[in-house]
């Protein structure tokens, strides 16, 4: 795969930001565009987001492919729960008939992931259930789970206690937490509590090591798509 | 318990106060009368009074109202080409598309309308925005929906709210709309193995299937919010989703077959093109 990374200084404007992109949107080398966030607060994300071409929006942010995401049509899903869709379908768990809960509402991956499981589609069909802060009781939902995902980005926030037995669960967090045994100074943890957790679960994603590299594998798969469909002719 | 009927026609009129003020005010401030056109394709299950009753709902309002009828043999190219022209008409400040006969492709005619006179919300521009919590052209049934629920006094936040149907219509917008206003949300369908399994703990139901009675009395929670989008003809009869002699002995609040989503959802719709028009 051809690939360019393009760095622009923090003082760029956000024309400048949108001359790139427009030349990347006419550049016949380029299938797919990764604005790479969070931007300085100078630049509107989503005017910038709204200037990539759909066709070439291989992070699937895009309105218009959101709006084909909600309604079902073909377009590039997000990749962190186009990520989860492919984790469930491949380790056997297809969602279909399945009672998935969603924690978390973000929108880069509680919604656009309750979207794509509701479609009637294959590896979808499932009942959502997205719960967030303002639920009076998380863990009422969160035992009722056949399928859990912990997207709230607060480490360790789903503990053994609100799993149910043979839950599979899908761990989306990826938090700093501190260590004074790492170089770095901090780990990284998940939204939930792994070992504890694992011990009822019968699918668990660790982190790192589940999620993340299908996040980035998804991006590459939709570049690919993108450059099927902008070569049909 | 029998349950509060939820009085549509009572909330349409509301809205219709904020629209005849916001009217004014385009009129007085922008020299804008807001523009509607209606394209009705005619189809042996299409209602037609509809849109007869959204025309004089308009003329009440001061809103200038133009329904196409269309006969049934009209194919996507001639639609498109009419919306096309509707686009570039400058008194027109909103496009709304009746259910289409099977033969038309809705998904395709919806995305030729401009997005900013998309008063239905469902575009894909629209559709995603809405998704990401920007409301610029909210879908206006569900927008509806929800005016019916805060005209119950009761809090959407925190309650645990099923939406029964996925449609584009209806379901998957009224679900994130739920969703936005802090209601903890499961949508369910037909490829639901137990739909009783999560109606019957919903605080707010919320029912667009399109199926008779395929809500009873056993599968509701006592003191419910039942709202009831399904409308079938059966012989002579007007029939909901919801068994509503069931029902409403459990419900606390429950819409009426006629006069509770429909008269509010036409306003929703007109609120949609006033607001789109404060926009130019």
């Amino acid at each position: 795969m051809y690939e360019e990374t393009i760095r622009l200084p923090a003082d760029a404007t956000e024309e400048e930001v949108l001359k790139t992109v427009d030349g990347l949107n006419k550049d016949p080398k380029i299938s797919g565009i990764l604005v790479q966030l969070p931007l300085p607060d100078h630049i509107s994300v989503d005017r910038v987001i709204g200037y990539i071409s759909p066709e070439k929006d291989v992070d699937g942010f895009h309105p218009v492919n959101l709006g084909k995401l909600l309604r079902g049509e073909p377009c590039p899903l997000p990749c962190t729960p186009h990520g989860v869709k492919q984790l469930l379908v491949r380790s056997g768990n297809d969602p279909a008939g399945k009672h998935v809960v969603v924690c978390g509402r973000s929108n880069i991956v509680g919604k656009p992931l309750a979207a794509i499981l509701m479609q009637k589609a294959e590896g979808a069909n499932a009942v959502v259930t997205v719960v967030h802060t303002g639920a009076k009781d998380i863990s009422y939902y969160t035992k009722q789970a056949d399928i859990l995902v912990a997207a709230m980005g607060r480490p360790n926030a789903i503990t053994a206690d609100m799993v149910n037995e043979g839950t599979v669960v899908i761990d989306v967090g990826v938090n700093r937490v501190p260590d004074s045994s790492k170089k770095s100074g901090f780990r990284l943890a998940g939204d939930v509590d792994y070992e504890p957790v694992a011990e009822k679960a019968s699918y668990i994603t660790p982190v790192p090591g589940g999620v993340g590299p299908m996040t980035v594998t998804m991006l590459l798969y939709n570049t690919v798509e993108a450059a099927i469909w902008l070569n049909q002719g | 318990m029998a349950a509060k009927i939820i009085d549509g026609e009572q909330a349409a009129v509301e809205v219709k106060e904020k629209i005849k003020q916001d009217i004014q005010s385009l009129s007085s401030e922008k020299g804008i009368t807001p523009g509607l056109a209606i394209l009705v394709v005619k189809s042996p299950v299409g209602r037609v009074h509809i849109a007869q009753l959204k025309e004089r709902t308009c003329r009440q309002l001061g809103i200038k109202c133009r329904v196409f009828n269309l006969p049934e043999t009209t194919t996507d190219e001639e639609i498109i080409h009419l919306i096309e022209r509707l686009n570039d008409a400058d008194p027109v400040h909103g496009i709304n598309i009746h259910p289409l006969p099977p033969h038309l492709d809705h998904t395709l005619i919806s995305q030729i309308v401009e997005p900013r006179k998309d008063v239905e919300g469902l575009h894909f521009l629209n559709m995603g925005d809405f998704l990401i919590g920007e409301h610029h052209m909210p879908p206006f049934v569900a927008k509806g929906i929800v005016k019916l629920i805060d005209s119950t006094g009761e809090k959407i936040e925190g309650k645990r709210a099923v939406v029964v149907g996925r449609s584009q219509l209806v379901g998957k917008p009224i679900a994130f709309m739920l969703l936005e206003r802090n209601a903890t949300v499961s949508i369910v369908h037909s490829q639901t193995p137990d739909l009783s399994a999560f109606t019957e703990h919903a605080d707010i139901l919320v029912v667009a299937v399109g199926h008779p009675y395929t809500i009873t009395g056993e599968m509701v929670k006592e003191g419910a919010i039942v709202i009831d989008v399904g409308l079938t003809q059966v012989g002579t009869r007007l029939v909901g989703d919801v068994d509503h002699a069931e029902v409403q002995e459990k419900a606390s609040w429950i819409t009426p077959i006629t006069g509770g989503v429909g008269p509010v959802t036409i306003a929703m719709l007109l609120d949609n093109l006033v607001e789109a028009c404060k926009l130019l």
